[in-house]
């Protein structure tokens, strides 16, 4: 009751605000025209006619789908700027603990970079401008994740996930991706409880979604270890718990060693059960990540049907960033002239 | 005829344009204004359309023209308006315009890189300079103040501060200077302490001039900074923080003799490129002003263009007979006017052996609305449209508007009330207007009363002798019936899109129904359905009449109550406010009148007029909308939107 009289106070005009920029996310027959295309120049002319409007027209031709992509990631990160810059608290704290997932990705992108000897400034304009904090650029100077911590993240709010991660071993490829992974679950769990704390449709919404981020996080851990050198206790340490599957599903999951036995703890799940029956592993069939993606969508959907609730932020920026992925799948169907497979979008609405 | 009345009698035509033609004929009709075209192909996509090519290189010439107008703008040059209005151009004069725009866009952009260039050369001599003059200031003060900097830093070190050279044991301190924008330089020097763990020396100095960073190409503040650090190690480190910072590093060498002579080469090629610069600048405000010049004349042309083959997508071509079928709407009174405009585009693109031709089509569709107006008419057509368009044909409630608007506005903001009711001596009911009111007034309502009879029982008599007629006719023929059914369907069906010329229309404008044979059959079954319904619409418009009389009535009172309230606050504020300042004498009086005067012209501007004037305007309105408009208006009609460059270019302003 609380949320349903005071919210609109504070968080109204944010509301409508990104409601009105999901009425704009592309429709079936968008997509149905989008495949139609010939030409990355068609592609452009339709989407003229849909709110996108002409983001590209000061682009010359020829185009390309770089150049596209660069577009529609600026336009996502405008709007999500501009509704944490009208955004009150707690709304604004919300904001922000969406934006550190994508400082977790720049970290490891400019950590990877330098690993392959990649200068700075070529790094620094791939990362995501969602995720950029002043100390950005100074990541190359450490080599150890104790010294990364003390010496630049120790001011950033990332620093509390970090604490897991800090261990006298050089940053090499498995490590980093498992500093990423132990990140990514403390991050996520402290989400999850922020959302918790917050309370009312705000949590029940949310904790939903994240829940199933944090079994979906689980389940491709899992899959993706099977052939390198991650032990079952490593690998359990990565699994975050704020999911439907803790305590028990995680129990069983890291002793799975095959697919099909990830497959059969995901049997104890009525939702993930009816997941992974819909995928195979054959060519032509649909990939886990492929239903997952469309579940994830389903639930963002949903987070649109109930008002009064922070989730549909993160929800709409989750789905603006699902449509951008199928823009550009699209386009690289087009240029590449390789149409086969140009219906393997996931579709939103 | 046309009148205000009712909207404008609109046909639906259709037009067969010789390709080469086409284009001519619809830059005339564009600038006649007067048809609005169809779109004969609404299931293709925008990009399988004929004309998309057409329509890619006008927006390619936009984006041009685009461009230019943004660098016009940043030079702050004037941009000239064209006096008279440029007509579309020719096809063939299209691929001259993508030339010229072409070699300006080109010559712009060279001119732009070379630009860029120089300015960031010079925008890095500039910190360059206050790098050396910031750091020779440092070293001069530390040379003056050796011990106090001496005090800063652990251990002993060697430093060559001009002439006076201090021993040391041991280690030589090196050092970085740079430049880095001022925001930046808290969380630089922290990052630095943590990372070397304190074992480097910062000192900083602000620049006090705004400098345009070489990279984006804003004006910032920046500062300087030097960094000593001993040691191999920590001179990577710092360096590898200096490029994650993007702080710009420069070389500065240690002898202050090397430094000075540095200096005077930085100060030289400063003002080699100042001159450069100016050079290049002046050469773009020659090109831009050469162009601005024209810039409004190629935009409308492009306008033009892409608008024609917009219009020319919406067409239907037919391959067989190498035409292009165009169909628009159009009014009935204007039709030779379109033929005359037809007639100059054939004969514009060369003449031609036929020319284009104009038919006119029966349809059942119902035409948009259009009206003539003026300035004047339209304000008011507006008021009307804002509720709903006129239905095609109906009768425009404008023409009442016009007048009533005014009066009852007045009446509401007191200016009626002013010159007719100056202070009436005898009893409000038994005052009359003007002569034979009362008499007057009884006819209305006894023309009232019998509205109820009249709309109760009117419409069932008509139609029950109607369907009586009709029953005597069908029995008649029918058997003829049958034979003649299968002719006519086939007479209806070729005739219904094709352009056979017509002189007749076959709508009854009776009844609503349509008085075909085949319908008739139909009727007779449904005489007592139709019938109870008929009854039951007119008994609920009989109800709606008599409810609506009373409360439309009594919503009349409102002009008092408006009136009233604006007497009593215009009362109010004369008393209250301004008697008191006028009502002293001698010099009090005057400074009271002074003062009490703004508070009582603010409230009477902010209440009186602004307040009041919406209340009037509103209620006014509803007075119209509602209490008049709903006892006949339908307003379900769509407007006519004619193919016209004036209103394109109208709607789209060109000033950005």
């Amino acid at each position: 009751m609380k949320d349903d009289l005071y919210f609109n106070l504070d968080h109204g005009y944010a509301e409508g605000l990104c409601r009105g920029f999901k009425s704009g996310i592309l429709k079936a027959a968008d997509y149905h025209n989008l495949v139609q295309c010939e030409t990355l120049e068609d592609l452009r002319l339709h989407l003229q006619s849909t709110d996108y409007g002409n983001f590209l027209a000061n682009e010359a031709s020829p185009l390309t789908v770089n150049v596209i992509d660069d577009r529609l990631r600026e336009k996502t990160v405008q709007e999500f700027q501009h509704l944490r810059n009208v955004s009150y608290e707690p709304l604004s704290t919300f904001l922000d603990y969406i934006t550190y997932a994508y400082m977790i990705d720049n970290i490891v992108l400019l950590i990877t970079g330098t690993l392959h000897q990649r200068a700075i400034g070529d790094l620094l304009p791939r990362c995501h401008p969602l995720g950029s904090f002043e100390q950005l650029g100074a990541i190359t100077v450490a080599d150890t994740p104790a010294q990364l911590y003390t010496a630049v993240l120790v001011d950033t709010p990332l620093a509390p996930y970090f604490i897991d991660c800090i261990s006298e071993h050089d940053l090499d490829e498995l490590n980093v991706e498992i500093i990423r992974s132990t990140l990514y679950k403390a991050y996520l769990e402290d989400f999850y409880n922020f959302c918790e704390k917050l309370g009312g449709i705000t949590a029940e919404v949310m904790c939903e979604i994240l829940a199933f981020e944090a079994d979906r996080r689980a389940f491709m851990i899992t899959i993706n270890s099977f052939d390198t050198g991650l032990t079952q206790d490593e690998r359990a340490k990565l699994y975050p718990t704020c999911g439907h599957l803790h305590p028990d599903g995680l129990q069983e999951l890291r002793r799975t060693d095959s697919y099909d036995a990830v497959r059969d703890v995901a049997a104890h799940y009525p939702q993930y059960k009816l997941l992974f029956e819909g995928a195979g592993t054959n060519t032509g069939d649909k990939t886990i990540e492929d239903k997952f993606f469309e579940h994830e969508v389903k639930l963002n959907m949903n987070a649109f049907l109930r008002q009064f609730h922070f989730g549909i932020f993160y929800a709409y920026l989750k789905l603006k960033e699902q449509e951008n992925r199928n823009i550009i799948w699209i386009g690289e169907c087009i240029a590449q002239k390789h149409r086969a497979r140009i219906d393997n979008y996931v579709p939103i609405f | 005829m046309s009148t205000i009345f009712r909207s404008e009698e609109m046909t639906l035509c259709q037009l067969f344009l010789q390709p080469d033609a086409a284009y001519a004929c619809i830059s005339e009709l564009g600038e006649l204004g007067i048809v609005q075209f169809r779109d004969l192909n609404p299931n293709v996509n925008s990009f399988q359309r004929k004309f998309v090519n057409e329509v890619r290189r006008c927006e390619e010439m936009e984006r041009k023209l685009r461009f230019l107008e943004t660098e016009i703008k940043k030079d702050e040059l004037p941009i000239y308006d064209p006096e008279d209005n440029p007509d579309a151009p020719k096809p063939r004069e299209m691929i001259d315009l993508e030339a010229t725009f072409e070699k300006l866009d080109h010559e712009l952009k060279e001119i732009n890189t070379n630009a860029d260039a120089l300015l960031r050369n010079f925008n890095e001599l500039t910190e360059l300079k206050h790098n050396l003059s910031m750091t020779q200031a440092f070293f001069d003060e530390a040379q003056a103040n050796p011990v106090a900097v001496l005090e800063d830093v652990n251990g002993e070190r060697e430093i060559e501060l001009g002439g006076q050279a201090t021993t040391s044991v041991g280690m030589k301190l090196g050092f970085i200077t740079g430049v880095i924008p001022r925001e930046r330089m808290v969380t630089f020097e922290r990052m630095l302490w943590r990372v070397c763990r304190g074992n480097v020396f910062v000192k900083q100095a602000d620049i006090p001039d705004l400098i345009e960073d070489p990279l984006t190409g804003e004006k910032v503040h920046k500062t300087v900074f030097v960094v000593f650090f001993q040691g191999e190690q920590l001179k990577n480190r710092v360096q590898k923080i200096c490029e994650g910072f993007r702080a710009n590093i420069y070389p500065c060498p240690e002898n202050p003799h090397e430094r000075r002579e540095l200096a005077m080469g930085v100060m030289t090629r400063l003002e080699d490129l100042t001159i450069v610069l100016s050079q290049t600048q002046d050469h773009r405000q020659r090109v831009l002003a050469a162009s601005s010049r024209n810039l409004r004349t190629w935009q409308i042309k492009v306008k033009k263009i892409k608008a024609i083959y917009h219009t020319m997508n919406m067409f239907n071509n037919d391959v067989a007979r190498k035409c292009f079928i165009a169909e628009c709407w159009a009014p009935v009174t204007e039709l030779d006017r379109i033929q005359l405009a037809l007639r100059k585009g054939s004969e514009a693109s060369g003449g031609g052996t036929v020319s284009s031709v104009l038919n006119r089509m029966i349809t059942r569709e119902q035409p948009p609305t259009h009206h003539k107006l003026n300035k004047f008419t339209q304000g008011f057509q507006n008021l009307v449209d804002a509720y709903g368009v006129a239905t095609y044909r109906e009768i425009n409630p404008m023409p009442f508007v016009l007048i009533t608007f005014p009066f009852l506005f007045a009446v509401m903001f007191e200016l009626i009330n002013m010159i007719l009711l100056s202070y009436p001596t005898e009893p409000e009911s038994s005052r009359t207007f003007y002569s034979g009111q009362r008499g007057i007034q009884t006819a209305l309502i006894v023309l009232a009363v019998i509205c109820i009879p009249w709309m109760l029982l009117g419409k069932p008599i008509y139609r029950i002798i109607m369907n009586k007629r009709r029953a005597n006719y069908s029995t008649v023929t029918n058997q003829t019936e049958n034979i003649e059914n299968e002719n006519n369907e086939q007479i209806h069906n070729t005739e219904k899109k094709r352009g056979i010329v017509l002189d007749v229309d076959v709508r009854d404008t009776d009844t609503d129904e349509m008085l075909d044979d085949d319908h008739l059959h139909q009727q007779h079954h449904q005489l007592e359905v139709d019938m109870s319904e008929v009854w039951v619409e007119q008994g609920i418009h009989t109800i709606e009449y008599f409810l609506g009389c009373i409360s439309h009535t009594a919503s009349y009172l409102r002009l008092w109550a408006l009136s009233l309230a604006h007497a009593q606050l215009s009362e109010v504020l004369w008393h209250m406010v301004l008697q008191i300042g006028l009502g002293m004498n001698g010099y009090v009086g005057a400074i009271a009148s002074f003062i009490v005067f703004m508070p009582w012209s603010s409230l009477t501007v902010f209440i009186l007029l602004l307040m009041e004037g919406l209340s009037a305007f509103l209620h006014a309105l509803r007075l119209h909308w509602v209490e008049f408009q709903s006892k006949f208006y339908k307003g379900e009609g769509y407007p006519f939107v004619p193919f016209s460059f004036r209103l394109l270019l109208d709607e789209t302003p060109i000033e950005g």
